[in-house]
């Protein structure tokens, strides 16, 4: 790097990655604190994670209706509950609070099958139908492979892939290390890459 | 790197771009199943709108919850304790009736107690755990170490650029420099050859503190972006020690209070200042340590240099404002005497003018140029090269007790006098002088 010259590491405006994430954790934990006495300064956080946990509910109930129903239960626990946040990542507070909610849902809603309700629909934006029948298809197998898995397999994949959690976080949830969040994910979909291969073959 | 890192690595490369093939390495099944799942995403994008009505629905269920809550809340808090077991007969009003049984169950006397001792246990163990740990926090928290407490980029930054102010510029600490800035870092000053490394720094601190063992920087204002910080500062200190201004030229001490305005602005990389540019008043700093001149005292120089260079041209070679004429020499003095010269000092003996007219009687042709002047604080000093041919005889001194008379010789001589002035509110008050004299009797 140039002295002399005006370089810069980071584009103008940005901070460095580490500095990002310290500064977010910062931001969300204040939030979170001035929230407890004015809900209504929650709603930066319910806009930042809105769609991963939008995301997480499709995956774990049936419908869009539910996945709405869902999440509004989550983030109306969040706010109730403010006092529960510690600290640290607010993304898995939040998590582990969705978590023991879709439990909770899961209890309460016994599988039930109702005509009424549409399925969630598989929109699919590629252009060419081959493949998009290909994929679609690939999709709806894996969906059910996934849906065979325990259930904390299946928390750890949504979390991870739909949710986009980090395995750090993941194992703040559920009550475990990094690293073993990282080697179950990796077992896991290693078992059902190879089912797919099966499959296919 | 193993496969569980790899993988993790692959679905968050995924989450930015999802095109990103799988590294080498990866299990092709792995691999296969986590594109599926990625590429199986649609499902998952809200319906418009959703957002917005979703969040309408949470507050109104804060609300709810939270009226229930106000209204389960019994405004009595020591019935909560009556019991309806017939010892302590309950008050039934309405409220208790339709709230009790969500908002608070009863519980036994014997749950009560240990509910109780589980209280007491806990509150034991917060208040021990905080006097072991709360001075340890405590002293996280210090600006010091920034790192221990959550900032923001530009917390940070102003952070460490306090520190830079107080702990190496205020307090004097330029080992803490190492932590502060970077190897290669580089101080910009107008009208300076630019500092590089941490050394330079370190010299430049020590010289003002030096000098001004007082120093204080005062951080007026600050400002900072993700690795800038701008800060307005007041240095202030005592002038009491020697103030370095380049390897050969130190500023003695004058016990002079200084205070000086300087504008920083600093770059940041990786937590250090790594370049800085520094606009200070340096010259009213000078001023105020008494090294360089005030603008009044510039005016008053200027102002003495021109009445003497007058007053010279005007006696010894007729450049003056009027003209010299041998006979009116007599008044020519007095004339320009009142006017340049304090008057006591004219009204005693004048004795420069007596001389100057033995000077002219004696040097038909006499004739001065100024060479050089040059003023500084109340003194004027003037280097001339006079000539003339010597036609009449001239005493060697004056007063003359045995007055040395020198017999004219006919011939043009050239000699130096240089003469010191001191002056007064504008006016002459002790003059001194030396002129070549041998030469002008020809030795």
């Amino acid at each position: 790097m140039s002295i002399q010259g005006r370089e810069r590491v980071h584009p103008p405006g940005a901070a460095a990655p580490d500095q990002q994430l310290a500064a977010t954790a910062c931001a969300e934990s204040a939030i979170l604190r001035a929230a407890r006495d004015n809900p209504a300064l929650f709603e930066p956080i319910y806009n930042r994670y809105f769609a991963r946990i939008y995301a997480y509910c499709c995956r774990r109930v049936n419908t869009p209706q539910e996945a709405e129903d869902l999440t509004s239960i989550i983030f109306t626990r969040a706010l109730g509950g403010l006092d529960s946040y510690r600290g640290g990542s607010a993304a898995a507070w939040l998590f582990r609070i969705a978590r023991n909610a879709t439990a909770n849902y899961h209890r309460d809603h016994r599988p039930t099958i109702s005509l009424d309700d549409e399925p969630i629909d598989i929109v699919d934006s590629r252009p060419e139908p081959a493949e998009r029948f290909m994929h679609t298809e690939e999709c709806a197998r894996l969906r059910a492979l996934v849906a065979d898995l325990p259930t904390e397999a299946q928390e750890i994949v949504t979390l991870r892939i739909y949710a986009g959690l980090t395995s750090a976080e993941i194992g703040a949830i559920i009550g475990k290390r990094a690293g073993a969040v990282r080697m179950k994910l990796h077992r896991i979909l290693k078992r059902l890459g190879a089912h797919l291969n099966e499959e296919s073959t | 790197m193993k496969q569980p890192d790899l993988l993790d690595r692959y679905i968050t490369a995924l989450r930015h771009d999802p095109t990103t093939p799988p590294p080498p390495g990866l299990d092709p099944a792995t691999a296969r199943a986590i594109r599926a799942m990625r590429l199986d995403d649609s499902p998952a994008i809200p319906p418009v709108g959703a957002r917005t009505r979703i969040w309408q629905r949470i507050l109104t269920n804060v609300q709810t919850d939270q009226s229930n809550r106000d209204a389960s809340r019994d405004p009595r808090p020591g019935s909560w304790y009556v019991h309806s077991n017939g010892k302590h007969k309950e008050k039934k009003t309405m409220q208790t009736v339709i709230t009790r049984p969500t908002a608070l169950p009863r519980v036994s006397t014997s749950t009560q107690r240990i509910r109780f001792i589980r209280l007491a246990v806990a509150a034991i163990a917060v208040i021990a755990v905080a006097a072991i740990l709360l001075p340890g926090l405590l002293n996280d928290t210090s600006p010091s170490n920034p790192a221990a407490v959550y900032l923001s980029p530009q917390a940070a930054n102003e952070a460490i650029f306090e520190r830079y102010i107080n702990e190496a510029w205020n307090a004097g600490n330029t080992d803490a420099l190492t932590d502060i800035l970077t190897a290669d870092h580089v101080c910009h000053e107008p009208g300076m050859p630019d500092m590089t490394g941490i050394d330079s720094m370190v010299t430049m601190i020590d010289n003002y503190r030096t000098a001004f063992p007082d120093w204080q920087f005062t951080i007026e204002s600050i400002t900072a972006t993700d690795d800038e910080v701008w800060a307005r500062l007041t240095g202030t200190g005592t002038h009491d020690g020697p103030f370095t201004l380049s390897d050969d030229v130190a500023i003695d001490a004058t016990g002079n209070p200084v205070t000086v305005e300087v504008m920083f602005n600093a770059r940041l990389f990786d937590g250090k200042i790594t370049e800085q540019w520094m606009q200070s008043d340096v010259s009213g700093m000078l001023l105020e340590t008494g090294a360089m001149p005030t603008p009044q005292q510039t005016i008053t120089e200027a102002r003495n240099l021109m009445t003497m260079r007058r007053a010279l041209e005007g006696y010894y070679s007729g450049k003056g404002e009027i003209p010299l004429e041998r006979s009116h020499n007599k008044f020519f003095m007095w004339q320009y005497g009142d006017r340049y010269f304090r008057r006591t000092q004219v009204n005693r003996d004048d004795p420069g003018g007596l001389y100057t007219e033995q000077l002219y009687n004696a040097f038909t042709d006499l004739e001065m140029t100024i060479d050089s002047m040059a003023a500084t604080g109340d003194i004027v000093m003037a280097k001339t090269t006079f000539t003339g041919t010597l036609i009449e005889p001239i005493y060697a001194v004056w007063p003359f007790r045995n007055p040395l008379q020198i017999e004219p010789t006919g011939e043009k001589e050239t000699w130096t006098w240089i003469f010191v002035w001191r002056f007064e509110d504008g006016r002459v008050a002790e003059e001194w002088w030396v002129w070549d004299w041998p030469r002008v009797h020809g030795e």
